[in-house]
């Protein structure tokens, strides 16, 4: 073994006893690897100058033009969730198919798949499912732990569901591995990976995780029922919450998830422009579900990107002059309407939480891309690159072998970590040996996304079980949560296997769109 | 000379507040602005592109020290959450003085040169007609760098339970 691998193991080592201190983690992953550089040039295993291409490496995330789409996701989600308009959706949800104890986790499962969609914030959805939902699938009959499972569970598939800021930063990661890693291999014009191919193949492992959700769900309601059916029949079956209220609730938000995903998988529009459009939208509803004065300007302005977005479908490639004119007046309209928003939500205080809020978590995510840039630049330094291909190049089963080390490093890792500094970490340092043979990248993503969302779910650091506990009420246990979601990681691992074994289900959806 | 810090660090704050907020309502107009065009009207600016990627840059590179200054970077605290509170105030000053400082010094301190070269020439973007000011951007690398130790130094100097910004 040489000096620069004992190195390597005592990076490794020290990182990880670094993060566990309870200190911010960006600050473990930025300073234990700037220390250890410090050690290894004293005994001249590290050539210093690696340093100083640190700011470099900064700027360079920092005029990354992929990475823009982050910021304006959070936003959105944000404002949908300060907006409330997702809590209307629930309730709508609730007395459509209340009453019964499948109703009711069923709705749950329906309701989670939508705003992860939209949002993609595991603790907001987390701490609204909680509130809104918790206490009406208790009195339905579900037994506690499934309803702590449900709603864990169904509170991070906004990580896997398009549009995901998790997505984006895989995404990003794994574009630039898989370039660099094919190119090294004497593969000179390899087919780039976009986020838009991460979002495609993402779609139907993500659904088909929702199915999985929902079939556990209804076996065990089912099978318990049995034993007392006498139970679920006391709650009385609710009304019918008229269509005029069902489609003023859902057709909103599904029509921007349906925009923004759309615009992005049909190719007219950038993640960032779709991103951009999604925040925009997101602003609009706050501003229209705000009680007040000018909810038909709102509303119109609302219509026109709708409109804008069907005439860009429509004309593109052949530029009328009457569409011009069009177009003039549904941008006035939008400006107009997107005028009256802010200046209603900047009235009611909201504009300005939501932006403390995006601004914060924007600093969280991108703290620890920063702080992963000088990992990155350590790692190389001590020729960390050459010992991880070495290593799995040694290991059993070849490519295989080692798509399961990582796969299995993730998920060993998810339990103390979160996503994102896992993708900092795992991707650029362990992915080169993957991506640079035939493993297509998008299944590898779509994989790595799969498993990277259980990390939310694995105690003792889960964050959707973090969020649970902190509003859930005191007779749920802290036992009866971890019970309740043991079986949704199974799941999770179930899926994981059957997209391993058909890698159609990821790689299909992106080579019909793209 | 414990509250003069803490005095700086509060103004500091609210600039860098400010200035991410900017970032961020440029940010969404220059998107929205550059969407509008191109599905109105079928054209677009350089120097529009130019000018969302600086407002992305300047958010980005902010929001870091934002985030710190309000405790809001990620802990992992599995293990800390046992032990008393004065165990991470330490923790925490350790963190500081052998991680936060050295690190965000380097981001300084070697981007110097780079910097001083970035405004002699008055760097602009590299797309011809595109917009200038890069070195403005690239200024905001030292100065959040220069934030971030403010804010790291604030947060182990405020006493304990005072609230944060």
């Amino acid at each position: 073994m040489t000096l620069p691998e004992v190195f390597l193991i005592m990076l490794g080592v020290a990182l990880a006893a670094g993060i566990l201190s309870g200190i911010p983690a960006m600050l473990a992953i930025a300073g234990v690897p700037f220390v250890m550089a410090l050690l290894g040039s004293m005994v001249g295993a590290f050539d210093l100058g690696f340093l100083n291409f640190f700011p470099a490496r900064v700027y360079g995330i920092m005029s990354n033009p992929l990475l823009m789409a982050v910021p304006l996701f959070v936003l959105m989600g944000v404002l949908l969730e300060k907006s409330r308009v997702s809590e209307r959706m629930l309730q709508v949800l609730g007395q459509m198919l209340g009453g019964s104890a499948r109703g009711m986790a069923v709705s749950v499962l329906i309701f989670s798949a939508i705003i992860a969609a939209s949002t993609g914030i595991v603790g907001a959805t987390v701490v609204m499912l909680v509130l809104m939902s918790l206490p009406a699938m208790l009195q339905a009959g579900v037994p506690k732990p499934l309803a702590a499972g449900l709603i864990c569970a169904g509170g991070t598939l906004g990580q896997i569901i398009p549009p995901s800021i998790l997505l984006v930063l895989l995404g990003d990661q794994i574009g630039n591995t898989y370039l660099e890693a094919q190119q090294r291999a004497g593969n000179f014009a390899p087919d780039a990976v976009s986020v838009g191919d991460l979002f495609a193949g993402a779609l139907l492992p993500g659904l088909m995780l929702v199915g999985l959700y929902a079939l556990y769900a209804f076996a065990v309601l089912t099978i318990a029922g049995r034993a007392k059916t006498a139970m679920a029949r006391s709650v009385p079956a609710p009304s019918r919450p008229p269509l005029g209220v069902i489609m003023s609730s859902f057709a909103p938000p599904l029509l921007m998830i349906l925009a923004v995903l759309g615009s992005i998988l049909a190719g007219v529009a950038t993640t960032t422009e779709a991103a951009g459009l999604g925040a925009v939208g997101a602003l609009m509803m706050a501003g229209y579900h705000r009680p007040g004065r000018g909810r038909a300007l709102v509303g119109l302005g609302a219509l026109a990107v709708l409109a804008l977005l069907v005439l860009r479908l429509m004309t593109t490639g052949r530029a009328g002059t009457g569409a011009t004119w069009v177009a003039a007046l549904l941008v006035a309209l939008l400006v107009l309407g997107l005028a009256v928003s802010v200046w209603k939500l900047w009235r009611a205080d909201v504009l300005s939480a939501a932006t403390e809020d995006t601004l914060r978590i924007t600093g969280m995510v991108f703290g620890i891309v920063v702080a992963a840039s000088m990992l990155a630049l350590v790692f190389r330094g001590f020729g960390g690159e050459e010992a991880a291909a070495h290593l799995m190049r040694g290991l059993p089963g070849g490519e295989w072998g080692a798509l399961f080390i990582v796969m299995g490093l993730v998920f060993v890792l998810g339990f103390l970590l979160e996503a994102i500094e896992i993708i900092y970490i795992v991707v650029p340092l362990l992915g080169p040996p993957l991506l640079g043979g035939d493993i297509s990248p998008v299944w590898f993503g779509v994989l790595l996304a799969m498993n990277l969302q259980t990390s939310f779910l694995t105690p003792p650091f889960g964050f959707a079980l973090f969020y649970f506990r902190s509003v859930a009420p005191r007779e749920i246990t802290t036992r009866d949560t971890y019970l309740g979601v043991a079986p949704f990681v199974v799941l999770q691992l179930i899926g994981l296997a059957i997209v391993i074994a058909f890698p159609s289900l990821a790689t299909w959806l992106p080579g019909v769109l793209f | 000379m414990r509250g003069a810090v803490l005095a700086i660090a509060r103004w500091c704050d609210r600039l860098t507040a400010w200035a991410c907020a900017a970032a961020l309502a440029v940010l969404v107009a220059t998107v929205l602005a550059i969407v509008l065009l191109r599905f109105g009207f079928d054209t677009g600016f350089i120097k529009l592109q130019n000018l969302a990627g600086y407002a992305f840059a300047v958010l980005l590179i902010l929001s870091v020290p934002y985030c710190l200054a309000r405790g809001g970077h990620v802990r992992v605290d599995v293990l800390s959450e046992r032990l008393p509170p004065a165990y991470l105030r330490g923790a925490d000053l350790v963190a500081l003085v052998i991680f936060l400082i050295p690190v965000f010094g380097l981001m300084v301190w070697a981007f110097l040169p780079d910097l001083r070269f970035s405004w002699a020439i008055r760097e602009g973007s590299v797309e011809t007609g595109g917009l200038g000011g890069v070195y403005l951007v690239k200024t905001m690398i030292a100065v959040s760098g220069g934030l971030m130790i403010v804010q790291g130094i604030a947060a182990v100097l405020r006493p304990a339970g005072e609230q944060r910004p």
